[in-house]
């Protein structure tokens, strides 16, 4: 049975996410200070650590870099609901931490342990996960969108701008290279035709106008179908 | 299993590493430019590395370029991914010592047993 240290001052998190751990079949230890945690590291096994990123008595980030120092090297999952600045980053990654963003689902903190300890990850949380990324893209969608019409405007209006021109590709080349992997196929595709025809508009034959126009159509619309099934 | 995911796009990122980590169970480490990747292999070399093609600043190629002449990061094996208008260059990207190709976009249900199939590993 794996032994899960679960550091956190926040009692309600802790009384959520322990009795779901049992039912999984580890064992919990809590702590709300970082300091209790340390004391219970000297009789108990431990297999992994979640911890909050900020605790009454010290910093989560410098308690981790403490046991590392101590020859500790139990997977680490940190969990802050503060947007920590670069050098914290950096440590964390240095301390070998998994970093989980608050407020998190249980399920969420459960397949990061599952996963840190080489069980068996639930799938239906990684589904579920995965479809809220979809509907955060999908809400994004329409302004990359609109800010790819405007940069295609742009390069109609002056067609030799290579500034223009590699600014209005870039932005095609990312919808058509990134769409499809949130589930929005058609529109990406679109949005890869506009990428390989845009370079024709270059040589002066402004017809092809006509192709990506449509193209920008055609994403749109299935955009537009998209959105009323998601 | 550490997977190196590097791509400038954040929105492929993301659902990359959520892919790779939540149903792959790989722990994985985001670098956003070749530089980054570069310095991020040497510091605590990877497995395998899941490396963009068209990235700007250093692109991938350049990328794999420097990888390959690191004795540090020489033999750590290289998957590019690349997008549909650039599919003609699979070829090369093999000869080059590529381990493989993953075409964007992908699956991520899918993604990480691909990436299995290509390494030849067991998820």
């Amino acid at each position: 049975m794996s032994t899960v240290l679960l550091i956190d001052d926040d009692v309600y998190f802790r009384r959520l996410l322990t009795p779901l751990l049992e039912a999984k079949g580890y064992r919990v230890l809590e702590a709300g200070r970082a300091a209790d945690a340390e004391k219970m590291l000297g009789g108990e096994h431990v297999d992994l650590f979640v911890l909050d990123g900020l605790l009454p008595d010290g910093d989560g980030v410098a308690w981790l870099e403490k046991q590392r120092r101590a020859g500790r090297t139990q997977p680490a999952l940190f969990c802050s609901a503060f947007r920590r600045n670069l050098r914290d980053e950096q440590r964390l990654k240095s301390a070998g931490a998994h970093p989980l963003r608050k407020p998190i689902e249980p399920s969420a903190v459960i397949d990061a342990i599952d996963i840190a300890l080489d069980r068996t990850p639930s799938k239906t949380g990684a589904e579920l996960r995965i479809l809220a990324l979809r509907a955060e893209y999908a809400a994004v969608l329409p302004g990359k969108l609109a800010e790819l019409r405007a940069a295609l405007h742009a390069v109609r209006v002056k067609p030799l701008d290579d500034e223009l021109y590699t600014a209005a590709l870039r932005i095609a080349h990312r919808i058509s290279g990134t769409a499809g992997s949130y589930g929005f196929i058609t529109l990406g595709e679109a949005c890869g035709r506009i990428e390989e025809q845009l370079p024709m508009v270059r040589t002066g034959d402004m017809g092809w106008w006509r192709n990506i126009t449509s193209a920008l159509v055609q994403a749109k619309a299935a955009l537009a179908r998209d959105l009323e099934t998601l | 299993m550490k997977m190196l995911l590097v791509d400038d796009e954040p929105d492929i990122r993301r659902i990359a590493e959520v892919s790779l980590s939540m149903i792959g169970g790989w722990s994985v480490l985001c670098a956003c430019s070749g530089e980054e990747a570069i310095a991020a292999a040497k510091a605590a070399p990877p497995d395998a590395i899941l490396l963009d093609v068209m990235m700007p600043g250093l692109d991938g190629l350049e990328t794999f370029s420097r990888l390959l002449a690191d004795p540090v990061t020489a033999r750590i094996p290289v998957i590019f991914m690349t997008a549909k208008a650039q599919s003609n260059e699979v070829g090369r990207y093999l000869a080059l010592g590529a381990r493989g190709v993953i075409r964007k976009p992908f699956d991520p249900m899918t993604l990480p047993r691909e990436l299995s199939q290509i390494l030849g590993v067991s998820r």
